[in-house]
């Protein structure tokens, strides 16, 4: 639910990111805005992710806190009826942030149900516009058709020396087709996250995908101001035991990287292989990610507001992607930043582990 | 030597006697209970895999019968023709009888416009209907649904998937990775075994059709099935499971 609806809807005063709201019902407390310095309600809502979860911050005023897949809402500066940390002098004086704790909890059931209602017509709009996106792949396996009857025409023993032997512009052709796939794919992702897991596992070496995919955004780069993709490894990398979604991986980290780099810059990805776990390491110079949004990068539909300044394009969908795909491969991707780091502009740093055994 | 003489026939004349008493003992047996025992009183099996196989990947590609059922043109059918794969296209489910006899080593299955005129589930209906008859038929979903969360159990149910579109290269990763893995004898064997163990024949009857099929494998020849099933009282569902497995099998031996 976001910020635009919850403040429609909400009948308490709330924070959201950092920032104070009244309700439509309610202002927020004088205290909460003007008197408490410790503010500490800050700290719980940055730290606290489990809906529901309760505080009762150093004024003694209750805290309730509203979590949704991307989005947390604190409902601050409350008097719980049960709540014996204020004096009655002071509860006197608070008379309309006096309230029952089922009132709360009865908002929220509510509120999980209109969340519930929105995602089902989420999904019902999307299923009327699935024949849209039927068609369009449609289109894309006459093209593969066509481009792969072209190749095959060419002199050669099989497709795949064909490919090799042929002209640049047809290899460009083909890796292109490949791209869109792989994005088609990415929006299945979106759709159905049950997709991931589609098909077996097989052996994948991560060292190659992301070569491939450097290669595939060789144009790409070339328009970025020379942004220049380097491969880093000291060992050799072995084979992953992955489903084949773990190609959106490099393509969603270099596309990411390629958008969030500054001009002249380098992307370097470093593979450490360490018995049967490669790590991999993707660094850029690019915008820095906001203090406290290091988590929240990977939410659904999140951009931090440094991206959104710093490149119109994306929706916040591909590190989800990625996240999702890494947690069922027993992984997680982390990011780094250099905390000392004042300017907006600085070292970024992408980061998972994968098991190179079955 | 003489001396000994009267000991050497009693002892000759005991092993012959006992011999032949365990030997009348395990027919006995094996008419009471069906099951068949050794001279040892060991279970009697016929281990099919002794038997060298064709392992030249080139060569079990060509054997490999693959089928691609889909209402579109998306499958590079002549590439795959081209490089030796044995390959035929449906527009839709145009032969049930031939999937479920298991005459294709490999179903490449699309989920809609395929099987309505068979299976209100269309595809869906087909890969369970197959799966539940012969578990070990390898479907390879191939379909543009994948984002479509009513169809996750066409996805889940069958062996591997290809994303459509996809392109040669790729979908002849998934193919080669299936008949590599997949497409075994020892895994058809253990299927058979399996079948054969849950139908309810008695060991006698099981190890008739082992020593069929061991016989084919041997000289070359097809398995007289009409004479063994008429000895035998399976029903005609079984006997088509086992016919189906068992060419299958054979598909590896010559």
């Amino acid at each position: 639910m976001d910020l635009e609806l919850f403040m429609s809807i909400s009948k308490f005063p709330f924070i959201h990111e950092r920032e104070f709201f009244d309700s439509i019902e309610l202002k927020q407390n004088k205290t909460c805005l003007d008197k408490c310095k410790e503010k500490d309600c800050l700290v719980f809502l940055h730290e606290s992710n489990k809906n529901g979860s309760e505080y009762i911050c150093s004024k003694g005023y209750n805290n309730y806190l509203i979590s949704f897949p991307a989005y947390n809402y604190l409902l601050n500066g409350l008097i719980f009826k049960e709540n014996n940390n204020i004096p009655k002098g002071r509860k006197d004086a608070r008379k309309n942030w006096l309230c029952d704790k089922s009132s709360i909890k009865l908002f929220v059931d509510k509120l999980f149900e209109i969340e519930k209602h929105i995602e089902k017509r989420v999904f019902e709009t999307t299923e009327n516009n699935f024949s849209m996106f039927h068609d369009f792949k449609t289109s894309m396996a006459i093209f593969f058709n066509c481009t792969q009857d072209i190749i095959n025409n060419l002199p050669g023993e099989d497709f795949k020396k064909k490919l090799e032997d042929s002209d640049k512009s047809y290899k460009d052709l083909y890796n292109a087709l490949k791209l869109i796939t792989s994005q088609l794919g990415m929006i299945d992702v979106i759709l159905n996250p049950q997709s991931i897991e589609f098909g077996n596992k097989r052996r994948i070496n991560i060292y190659q995908l992301f070569e491939k995919i450097k290669i595939l955004f060789g144009h790409l780069s070339d328009k970025k101001q020379d942004i220049n993709i380097t491969l880093i490894s000291e060992t050799w990398v072995k084979d992953c035991y992955c489903y084949e979604s773990i190609e959106f991986i490099p393509l969603i980290l270099l596309d990411n990287a390629l958008k969030y780099s500054v001009k002249d810059s380098n992307i370097e990805i470093k593979f450490e292989q360490k018995n049967d776990n490669l790590k991999v390491i993707v660094k850029n110079i690019g915008p820095l990610v906001k203090d406290g949004n290091e988590k929240r990068i990977f939410d659904k539909f999140y951009r931090d507001e440094s991206a959104k300044s710093f490149s119109k394009e994306g929706i916040g969908m591909g590190l989800w992607i990625a996240q999702e795909i890494l947690k069922k491969h027993d992984s997680e991707i982390f990011y780094y930043r250099d905390t000392k780091e004042t300017r907006p502009i600085g070292l970024n740093v992408f980061q998972f582990d994968i098991k190179t055994t079955e | 030597m003489a001396k000994y003489m009267n000991e050497i026939v009693i002892g000759t004349i005991v092993s012959v006697v006992g011999s032949l008493i365990n030997f009348l003992c395990t027919k006995i047996y094996g008419y009471y209970t069906g099951r068949i025992k050794s001279f040892f009183w060991k279970d009697k099996y016929i281990d099919l895999l002794k038997y060298s196989s064709i392992s030249d990947f080139s060569e079990i590609k060509k054997r490999t019968r693959i089928v691609v059922i889909d209402d579109e043109n998306s499958f590079p059918i002549t590439i795959f023709e081209n490089e030796g794969y044995s390959i035929d296209k449906w527009d839709n489910v145009k032969d049930y009888n031939k999937l479920e006899d298991g005459f294709y080593d490999i179903i490449v299955l699309d989920i809609k416009n395929v099987a309505k005129h068979i299976s209100e589930e269309d595809g869906l209906g087909v890969l369970i209907h197959l799966k539940e008859k012969n578990p070990s038929q390898i479907i390879i979903s191939f379909s543009q649904h994948s984002y479509d969360l009513n169809k996750v159990k066409f996805f889940q149910q069958a062996d591997d998937n290809i994303t459509k579109p996809s392109d040669y290269l790729t979908i002849k990763r998934t193919i080669d990775s299936l008949i590599e893995t997949k497409f075994k004898p020892s895994r058809y064997i253990d299927a058979l075994d399996n079948i054969l163990k849950n139908s309810g024949l008695s060991s006698k009857d099981v190890l008739i059709i082992k020593n069929e099929l061991s016989k084919s494998i041997k000289k070359r020849e097809k398995p007289n099935w009409t004479r063994i099933f008429s000895s035998l009282r399976s029903k005609t569902d079984l006997n088509k499971q086992i016919i189906s497995l068992s060419n299958t099998i054979l598909k590896f031996f010559y």
